[in-house]
């Protein structure tokens, strides 16, 4: 097609533009540092990963441990202690903020801080995953697609365009309720969601794939190999894959940002993280019940709020590299 | 013909969701659909519909001429004989009036009609049989102005019969005289239908069946649903337990039926039921060979008209609740839903689904903006209403509280919670509480779990008092069996059978032979103790029996056991449970009004989803039936609850209370019932409310 | 041109055959059943009446035999009766398809207003506080679930200052007529306009910058530095004419999302459009609505692309399809 054509014009006169004396990986550095909002997410980035992962160490209280309390002495009992079940114990929901809660209880009685961390570290594992899984699919396809082209591409484009058009959400609910059909375990339930995500999310990385592939082909270096008759595989993998990924690791920081947030989309649906596991997504979704909303900010503040720095996190690195690699390069 | 006492509801319904699930239209029919003892209705209004001269409009009395009640998600299906959602029900309701309803205490009473039975012995006299005289009112009109005669309600019985109704109504199902003839289309049903079951006795009772015929029934019954595939169970343990050698076949999905047929043959023979399949697999033969060609019988033997008033159905047996069956049912015209009419083909009747036409105090208007507009009807047979208008608003069950608040919604029926009670009382606004005559209840199946210490083992770990208390605070009361406290008999002294005990849980599994192996897993014969519960929350987990099953959770990994939470929608829950591949769930029943529980408990009770089969529990039930005296009979349900909690196959969890909030502001609340209860509410004399 | 339209629409059909096929396994996949959900605790329902149900529902069928009779009617334009509704699922769609469609159209006006604006500013001062502010604020928006914006605007706007309605379409009270209406369900479609907006600003603001950036680079605009062109000029005849390029195909992407409805944000606002029964459908095993919702959107994606690369040809002289 030859919008593609002139595209791949444009990259030539870009690709020749950007031969300057420092290597490339020194000049992306460089200009994706500049960029001061990238610099800030990469940092947001690394901090919530270490307060997921290694924060739940150093927290007292599991995942969903539940606490009690009596009502009138106002004492704190743990959940393994036998005085659970005496007249006048309840359960310590929506407790507030205190030095034995840093961030109070929630509405089951559970310890908020401590399930922030659990659930940040499946929020950002969904999305890793995922991620990985779409990337998998979308490059092979996508690679070959452009590589091969002819009647591969137009079968793997079909495919593409069935993916493209089957909707997201109600897809998701209708899986989720046949996964429940044949008896699969909530807690790998939460696996095969991500790797059915990573398999409907293929398509785009396909389509962007294959574009970058096509423009490739034609430049000289390309040509260059066609002359030398070097093996496919030395093409495929050190020539063309080097100079695809700049567009794949783009298209991964976005994904990330953009499936944390489906994943807590599909927890508000209920399809999401089984219980009682946590995840960021089902603990924000809290803030539909107006009673929590008003008087209980600690329930769904701290999960929004890690949301949002996340995601946004994920889309200035995005954009930053983006800028850095090639500010022409589109989304 | 079997009748359940008891119906299904979603416990869901009760917290927040999306979905209009089909279960809670019983619940809300019987609220909505409920009356009293008639009195206000007979009142002079009567005139009105006498010939005298009607307003054309209803005029309001103060300042607001629109009642505004938020509701829930509508199907959109506004009919008496095909709504399936209880949202659409609360919404036509005032359209139609029913023959009888049920007064504030849940007893049938006349309406816009009158029903009575008289007990005959039958022509041969071999049996007793029950003739019921329905009629109705003189001089009704539907609000089109045409007459309402008995015509109206025979058309109704012919829809309810007919071979392609597909609503939820099971009039078909009813033991009348010519029914089964009419349905099947046949005029000599009995004979043939008797003639399958004497075959079907002499061949394949428990005692007579040949092994042939019975592993057939296995295999394509699919061991009674049990199987469901070769990933469905895993059947390979499962045959090893049984002390059979599955080496070799474990992917071959056809010779694993077999083996396990051939098993669930030797072993376990007692536990199916081979003498129903094959007794529907020939009677569902000889209907679907019975309709193909046109139809043999047009009308219904035992519905007969008197006069243009009145109308007799004939019973071929005694059936309790006969009355309601033929009386509690809204009017509907047939000169309007009637008119194309034809056996076999209600595409008509279906076709006016949207716009209900009846003879109540309300007239359908529009549906449209998720709101259903009714307008006053001036020729309603009774009190003439006082508010012109009454809109139903779809409202988001959390911001209901909000809207109601706000002005933007009159009357609503939000979760009942604490925190709505203290919102309310701030805003100065008014509600009511009453019972919900139902119970939620955590299932041990013992189809899943035959051992009786493991499940009393389980029952040992539902520390139920917090989390009921921390949910509903007083809005509900923790019970000790599986019973509504608003059926009189319920055991009110009834003591806990299963205190919350973790240690004596592990004594109870260690008692089944369960002991911790070198990596702290609990295990009898090489397997984790592993146990698989259902909950209908759709996923949100909000719901009063979560903690229970946190605590659960936390136990039982503690003990090196685990616990399989599937937190699934209330559809696929359903399903789950009837299949019977669920360990435990969790569910409520509602609208239980009978202490009757031969379906629930009995060894071949419809909803004996747990597998209990006792026969001393079948004797007490027969015997609680035939029990006239109360305090008798009160002592006999008491030894049967006990017997049932004995076990360990239910445990009841909790009682809660339904909520209606009024707003104080815009609604006369004097106008108001004085008295509120599980059937009879606002909607019930809707007529005689008024605005300020 | 006319030959590469056909081309497209022939490969489409196939491509739609091939969704038909797919959605209808996962769709008859499902384990809660339409009959046996509305069977679930009613009184004595028999085996035998469930199964003659299921007959009336063309449950019975086998999977491949189902999809066979689904696309013999589905060719004729006939989607069937929809379970729950009871009424043919064309008709139900036309229902609920205009508030949907009001909603995601105002929603995308405003998207364009306030992006392409926006985007132009900050890609013109790139690196500064500028360009960093207004990125950062866009990309605030989609960086948050759509339910929490609803939630939060409906605290602040509808209970907390009381301005604005809580939800529904219409105020039911004061049932107004005519113009009175129409202003009357623009006041109700102001927060969940506002969730659209805020959720959906992001994406093509972002997408603005980066092309507006690009074209900044490009050599016509540097020559029309050179020159000595006024920049009001430049930006405005040579730089914002290219953008527009990219920006008029992306629009074209945006059909499809017009029509499929914002599960969430209607579902929160108790708006009655698409997206909200789909979720109902899908709970209740509508599989007449499911298929002829989702064929729909598919038809609308497959369109969707179509005119966004017959756009690219016709904002774009250089493209030419053969």
């Amino acid at each position: 097609m030859e919008d593609i054509q002139v595209r791949n014009e444009q990259d030539q006169d870009e690709f020749e533009l950007s031969q300057v004396i420092l290597s490339p990986t020194q000049l992306v550095l460089k200009r994706f540092f500049r960029n001061k909002l990238a610099a800030v997410g990469l940092i947001t980035i690394l901090v919530m990963i270490i307060f997921c992962f290694i924060g739940p160490f150093f927290s007292p209280y599991s995942e969903y441990e539940i606490f009690y309390i009596n009502k009138e002495t106002g004492e704190e009992i743990y959940m393994t202690d036998a005085r659970i079940s005496e007249k006048g114990v309840k359960i310590n929901i929506k407790a507030p903020i205190s030095t034995a809660h840093l961030l109070g209880t929630d509405a089951d009685g559970r310890d908020v801080l401590t399930r922030l961390m659990y659930g940040g570290r499946v929020s950002l594992t969904v999305g890793l995953v995922v991620v990985l899984v779409e990337l998998l699919i979308g490059v092979t396809l996508g690679g070959i697609a452009g590589y091969y082209g002819k009647a591969v591409d137009m079968i793997i484009m079909r495919l593409v365009e069935i993916f493209y058009s089957i909707p997201f959400i109600p897809l998701m609910l209708i899986i989720s309720a046949v996964m429940v059909g044949y008896g699969i375990s909530p807690k790998y339930k939460i696996y095969i969601i991500m790797f059915v995500m990573g398999v409907l999310f293929w398509a785009g990385v396909a389509r962007m794939v294959r574009g970058q592939i096509l423009s490739l082909r034609e430049m000289e270096f390309m040509q260059a190999t066609e002359a030398t008759g070097i093996r496919t595989s030395r093409k495929i993998f050190k020539h063309l894959v080097p100079n695809v990924m700049p567009i794949i690791i783009i298209i991964a920081t976005m994904d990330l940002g953009g499936i944390i947030l489906m994943e807590s989309t599909m927890s508000y649906l209920g399809v999401g993280i089984a219980f009682p596991y946590a995840s960021w997504g089902n603990m924000v979704t809290a803030v539909n019940n107006s009673i929590i909303l008003k008087n209980f900010p600690n329930i769904w503040l701290p999960p929004g709020v890690c949301i949002l720095l996340t995601v946004l996190a994920f889309n200035f690195i995005g954009d930053g590299l983006r800028d850095a690699y090639d500010p022409k390069m589109k989304r | 013909m079997k009748k359940r006492t008891l119906l299904l509801i979603f416990l869901l319904c009760l917290a927040f969701s999306f979905t209009a699930c089909g279960s809670k239209k019983d619940d809300e029919t019987n609220q909505n659909d409920t009356a009293d003892d008639g009195a206000d209705v007979d009142g002079d209004d009567t005139a009105d519909a006498d010939g005298e001269k009607v307003p054309d409009k209803i005029v309001a009395t103060g300042t607001y001429d629109t009642l505004v009640v938020g509701t829930q998600t509508f199907n959109g299906v506004f009919s008496p004989m095909f709504s399936s959602n209880a949202y659409d029900v609360q919404a036509y309701d005032p359209v139609f009036v029913a023959i009888s309803r049920l007064d504030k205490d849940g007893v049938l009473v006349d309406y816009a009609g009158h029903v009575e039975a008289k007990e005959q012995p039958s022509e041969d006299g071999s049996h007793t049989q029950v003739l019921y005289t329905v009629s109705v009112k003189e001089g009704m009109k539907f609000s089109d102005g045409e007459p309402v005669t008995i015509d109206d309600v025979i058309f109704q019985y012919y829809v309810f019969a007919d071979p392609t109704y597909d609503g939820s109504s099971t009039f078909s199902t009813l033991d009348i005289v010519g029914l089964k003839e009419y349905y099947y289309d046949t005029p000599d049903y009995t004979a043939q239908i008797a003639a399958i079951t004497a075959d079907v006795e002499s061949k394949y009772t428990l005692d007579k069946i040949s092994a042939d015929d019975y592993k057939a029934y296995l295999k394509d019954s699919s061991l009674d649903g049990w199987w469901q595939g070769i990933d469905s169970y895993d059947w390979v343990e499962y045959l090893k337990g049984e002390g059979y050698d599955p080496t070799g076949i474990e992917t071959d999905a056809d010779k694993l039926l077999e083996m396990l047929v051939d098993c669930e043959y030797t072993k376990y023979a007692a536990y199916y039921d081979p003498q129903s399949y094959y007794q529907a697999k020939g009677e569902s033969e000889f209907i679907t060979g019975n309709l193909e060609d046109g139809v043999d019988v047009d009308t219904i033997e035992g519905i007969k008209k008197l006069d243009e008033y009145t109308c007799t159905v004939l019973f071929d047996s005694v059936n309790i609740y006969g009355d309601r069956e033929v009386a509690y049912l809204s009017i509907v015209p047939e000169h309007y839903y009637g008119k194309d009419f034809k056996k076999g083909d209600l595409s008509a009747v279906k076709a006016l689904n949207g716009s209900p036409l009846g003879s109540g105090p309300y007239k359908f208007v529009s549906y449209q903006d998720n709101i259903v507009t009714l307008e006053g009807n001036p020729l309603f047979f009774g009190e003439t209403p006082k508010i012109p208008t009454v809109k139903f608003q779809v409202t988001a069950q959390e911001d209901m509280v909000d809207a109601l608040i706000g002005d933007q919604i009159d009357i609503t029926d939000p979760s009942a919670s604490q925190d709505v009670i203290d919102q309310i009382e701030e805003a100065g606004d008014s509600y009511s509480l009453v019972d919900n005559p139902g119970y939620g209840y955590i299932a041990v199946s013992a189809k899943t779990i035959p051992d009786i210490n493991v499940r009393k083992g389980l029952m040992h770990l539902m520390n139920r008092h917090p989390a009921v208390e921390s949910y509903y605070g007083d809005l509900a009361e923790v019970i000790e069996r599986p019973m509504t406290p608003t059926v009189s008999e319920y055991p009110h002294g009834a003591t806990e059978v299963y205190a919350y005990d973790p240690a004596k849980a592990l004594e109870y599994f260690t008692t089944a032979g369960y002991a911790k192996d070198g990596s702290g897993k609990l295990v009898k014969d090489g397997e984790q103790l592993q146990i698989t519960v259902g909950i209908g929350s759709s996923g949100t987990m909000n719901h009063p029996s979560a903690p229970i099953l946190t605590q659960m959770v936390n136990d039982m990994a503690g003990m090196g056991a685990e616990l399989i939470i599937q937190d699934i929608d209330f559809s696929t829950l359903t399903t789950k449970v009837d299949a019977g591949e669920l360990d435990m769930w969790v569910m409520a029943w509602g609208n239980s009004t009978s202490c009757d529980l031969t379906q629930l408990f009995g060894s071949k009770g419809n909803d004996n989803t747990v597998g209990l089969y006792s026969d001393e529990v079948d004797a007490l039930q027969k015997q609680i039936l035939q029990t006239v005296d109360f305090d008798e009979r009160c002592a006999l349900v008491a030894q049967e609850l006990d017997l049932i909690m004995d076990a360990a196959v239910y445990m009841p969890v909790y009682q809660r209370k339904n909520m209606e909030i009024y707003n104080a502001s815009t609604i006369n609340l004097e106008t108001l019932p004085e008295e509120t209860t599980t059937y009879w509410n606002y909607a019930s004399q809707i007529y005689h409310l008024e605005m300020q | 041109m006319r030959q590469y339209i056909v081309r497209r629409i022939l490969i489409s059909i196939l491509v739609l055959f091939g969704v038909s096929f797919l959605l209808y396994i996962i769709i008859r996949l499902m384990p809660g059943d339409y009959v046996a959900n509305i069977t679930a605790g009613n009184m004595n329902v028999t085996a035998e009446m469930e199964q003659r149900m299921r007959e009336v529902y063309g449950l019975d069928k086998g999977l491949l035999e189902g999809y066979i009779s689904w696309l013999g009617d589905a060719v004729r334009l006939d989607f069937g009766i929809s379970f729950i509704y009871q009424k043919p699922v064309t008709e139900v769609i036309q229902r609920y398809l205009p508030i949907t469609f009001a909603l995601a159209a105002i929603a995308m006006v405003f998207e364009m207003l306030l992006a392409i604006p926006l985007g132009i500013l900050a890609a013109r001062k790139q690196y500064s506080k500028m360009d960093y502010s207004i990125v950062a604020i866009a990309l605030m928006g989609i960086s948050l679930p759509s339910f929490f914006f609803a939630a939060i605007l409906k605290r602040v706007f509808a209970i907390g200052l009381g301005v604005l309605p809580l939800s529904g379409m219409v105020n039911a009270r004061a049932g107004f007529e005519g113009f009175a209406r129409i202003m009357d369900i623009g006041h109700h479609l102001v927060l969940p306009v506002t969730v659209f907006v805020i959720t959906g600003v992001g994406g093509l603001l972002r997408y603005t910058r980066t092309n507006m950036l690009e074209v900044l680079n490009a050599d016509y605009v540097r020559t029309a530095r050179a020159k000595g062109l006024p920049e009001r000029k430049v930006i405005g005849k040579h730089a914002f004419r290219n953008t527009l390029i990219p920006i008029v195909t992306l629009v074209g992407g945006m059909i499809p999302g017009l029509f499929s409805g914002a599960v969430i944000t209607e579902g929160i606002f108790a708006l009655e459009g698409l997206g909200q029964i789909a979720i109902n459908a899908v709970n209740n095993g509508d599989i007449p609505y499911l298929m002829g919702f989702n064929m729909f959107l598919a038809v609308l994606t497959l369109l969707g692309t179509l005119v966004s690369d017959i756009l690219y040809a016709v904002v774009d002289p250089r493209v030419r399809y053969s």
